[in-house]
């Protein structure tokens, strides 16, 4: 639509009006008024600004450190700026055993995902089969409880199953006629004790999602399919899985972008401080998180960190494109 | 009568797979008590016979030596860390809980000014975070290393929790804000009489899901407390040198002979101390969490 210039003149008017105005005229102003109106949403929003400015904006701006020579005493101002060389280290020296780290994360995320996946969604699927509604709240509430329980008591219900000593898993050896296997010395066994371990805890859970995506499939296509003469492996493959697809993509692409993670937290509580066990289970978080505790080089292991968390970002994103792209909604 | 024939063998093979399946499910769910049953098993059996047998789900002669030796003999690292425990975990979820609901509220109301800037700014901590070191050093940067309020304050914004109850708030119809905002009730009086209320079992939820979370958390103790700052320690962290090396605790924080103590069942007495809480969580979340999102992702 085109104005007619007398209109734009008076327009123009207004709006250098409004540039020579004064702050009262800002006060005026509509926003302005919505603030002035609305001043509690900001009170209501400051504490967790605060927090969040402090705890996650701060320590963005912590990972300065990983290009200095960084000295607790000395603090971020009294330290020496390196540049790239932490990141030079890690990737040069192999006394680092940087190798080893990266590794060891993305193969113990790998072996987790490649298992745990398809198991969690035929168990899903199992649960779904169950007819009466009490079982099936039952078996789930049982199949919740690891999730509940910290990665330490964990660490403890497995030492009473891998200890050398009247270990049930030794006992059962022996009662097959197998010589006793020492677990904790093993390094060989791990990277499958932990997938195990995070399906013990995870499944349970993970089934929560895929639940209720199943909860929303229109009850008249199962009719449709028991018309044809489907039974309940049919309806299953036929109707159900086609049902929770998206969903079960959405994991899918979700976990591909978590490879880089690792959990420092259920490493450390299951090897039970073995030594002979970093061959397999040395990840970039325990790394950092014993220089953090044991007095390391804060410097490299923020280096570290922060090449793990931009892989880890990066792959996010690309995931998250990819999911878009398959016709789901994303994350973002 | 061909048909019948098959809905007859129809209904056979739907029997056949009902029993296995039935098998099957009561099987994963003894893979997922077992394990608790034996630590339960372990902490009343008698420690000398577990040292001879190791453990199994009977229990060998039965007694609450375990228990009263936490109790009694350990009681300084013990029972204080208990109410160590108790105090950090209630504190961190209520915190949470209101901080969260705070802000999820003011990000659902159309009307504030800013509001695009201020979702973004809470999402972006979610993608990318400066890492375990960086946050470290703030933590003692602000002066609450060593203190009991390192366990507390950094962990009392989680933007997951955000995220959720944005949704769930998100999926209260707009009428109910709008008819207050008509009586002239200001953004205070909306939350408090409109929003509040019918956000409660998601408030619930997300208060059971960071009590939870810090219940279990043993890596803050070792992070933010000084090595020998035993007076601040947490159940969990008890609870993971127990696992490691009950002995070297006990004789660190201790007096007494470690020779004749029941360590073994102690150890085990802990774990069942500690995961009785968590026990009486997990169905009150089944409950409330569940139908939480459900009811967000409805609109959300």
């Amino acid at each position: 639509m085109k104005k007619t210039g007398a209109a734009a003149a008076g327009e123009a008017k207004k709006r250098r009006h409004y540039i020579r105005a004064g702050w009262k005229d800002v006060l005026q102003s509509k926003t302005v008024g919505h603030i002035k109106r609305h001043w509690m949403l900001y009170l209501f929003l400051l504490p967790s600004l605060i927090l969040v400015g402090i705890f996650s904006y701060g320590s963005m701006f912590g990972i300065f450190i990983a290009f200095q020579e960084y000295e607790l005493l000395a603090g971020v101002s009294g330290s020496e700026f390196v540049g790239l060389k932490n990141f030079a280290d890690i990737f040069n020296a192999k006394t680092l055993g940087t190798y080893r780290y990266f590794r060891n994360t993305i193969y113990i995320s790998l072996i987790r995902i490649g298992t745990n996946f398809p198991i969690i969604l035929i168990y899903t699927l199992l649960v779904n089969e169950i007819r009466r509604r009490r079982i099936k709240s039952l078996v789930q509430t049982i199949s919740f409880l690891p999730h509940f329980i910290s990665w330490a008591v964990v660490g403890g219900l497995a030492y009473n199953l891998f200890t050398v000593n009247g270990g049930t898993l030794n006992k059962l050896l022996e009662l097959v006629g197998q010589e006793p296997v020492f677990w904790y010395s093993e390094a060989k066994y791990w990277w499958g004790i932990l997938a195990v371990s995070s399906l013990w805890k995870g499944m349970g859970w993970a089934t929560i999602m895929y639940l209720s995506a199943l909860g929303s499939i229109d009850g008249e296509l199962y009719d449709a399919c028991l018309i044809d003469g489907g039974g309940r492996f049919r309806q299953a493959i036929s109707v159900t899985l086609p049902g929770i697809m998206n969903v079960v993509v959405l994991q899918l692409i979700l976990d591909m972008g978590g490879i880089m993670g690792d959990n420092y937290d259920q490493i450390i509580s299951m090897i039970n401080n073995s030594q002979s066990l970093s061959e397999t289970t040395n990840v970039v978080g325990i790394l950092t998180f014993s220089a953090a505790t044991g007095g390391g080089n804060l410097s490299q292991a923020t280096a570290f960190g922060l090449i793990q968390s931009a892989i880890g970002l990066i792959l996010v994103l690309i995931s998250n494109r990819v999911a878009k792209k398959a016709g789901q909604a994303g994350i973002v | 009568m061909n048909a019948g024939s098959r809905t007859k063998k129809n209904r056979k093979k739907v029997r056949v797979f009902d029993v296995m399946n039935g098998c099957l499910m009561v099987l994963t769910s003894l893979v997922f008590l077992v394990p608790f049953l034996m630590v339960v098993s372990a902490s009343f059996s008698d420690n000398t016979a577990l040292q001879r047998d190791g453990i199994s789900l009977i229990i060998k002669g039965f007694t609450l030596e375990g228990y009263t030796f936490l109790f009694n003999a350990m009681k300084d690292t013990f029972l204080r860390s208990m109410g160590i425990s108790v105090f950090v975990s209630v504190l961190t979820a209520t915190g949470t809980m209101m901080i969260t609901t705070f802000a999820a509220f003011a990000l659902t109301r159309q009307i504030l000014p800013g509001r695009k800037f201020f979702n973004i700014y809470y999402l972006i901590p979610m993608f990318f975070s400066g890492g375990m070191i960086p946050v470290y050093l703030i933590v003692r940067g602000v002066g609450l290393y060593n203190t009991i309020w390192a366990l507390i304050i950094p962990s009392m914004c989680g933007m997951y929790y955000i995220l959720l109850l944005r949704n769930y708030i998100a999926a209260v119809p707009r009428t109910l804000e709008e008819a207050a905002e008509l009586d002239g009730a200001n953004d205070l009086q909306v939350f408090w009489h409109v929003i509040m209320p019918v956000s409660l079992p998601m408030m619930f939820s997300v208060w059971l899901m960071s009590f939870t979370a810090k219940w279990n958390d043993w890596a803050s103790s070792l992070l933010y407390l000084g090595a020998n700052n035993q007076k601040l320690w947490t159940l969990q962290y008890v609870i993971k040198q127990m696992i490691a090396d009950m002995q070297a605790l006990f004789g660190s924080t201790s007096s007494g002979s470690v020779s004749d103590a029941p360590l073994i069942s102690a150890k085990n007495a802990g774990i069942v101390i500690s995961v009785i809480p968590l026990i009486a969580v997990c169905p009150l979340v089944q409950r409330f969490y569940i139908s939480g999102i459900m009811a967000g992702s409805v609109k959300g």
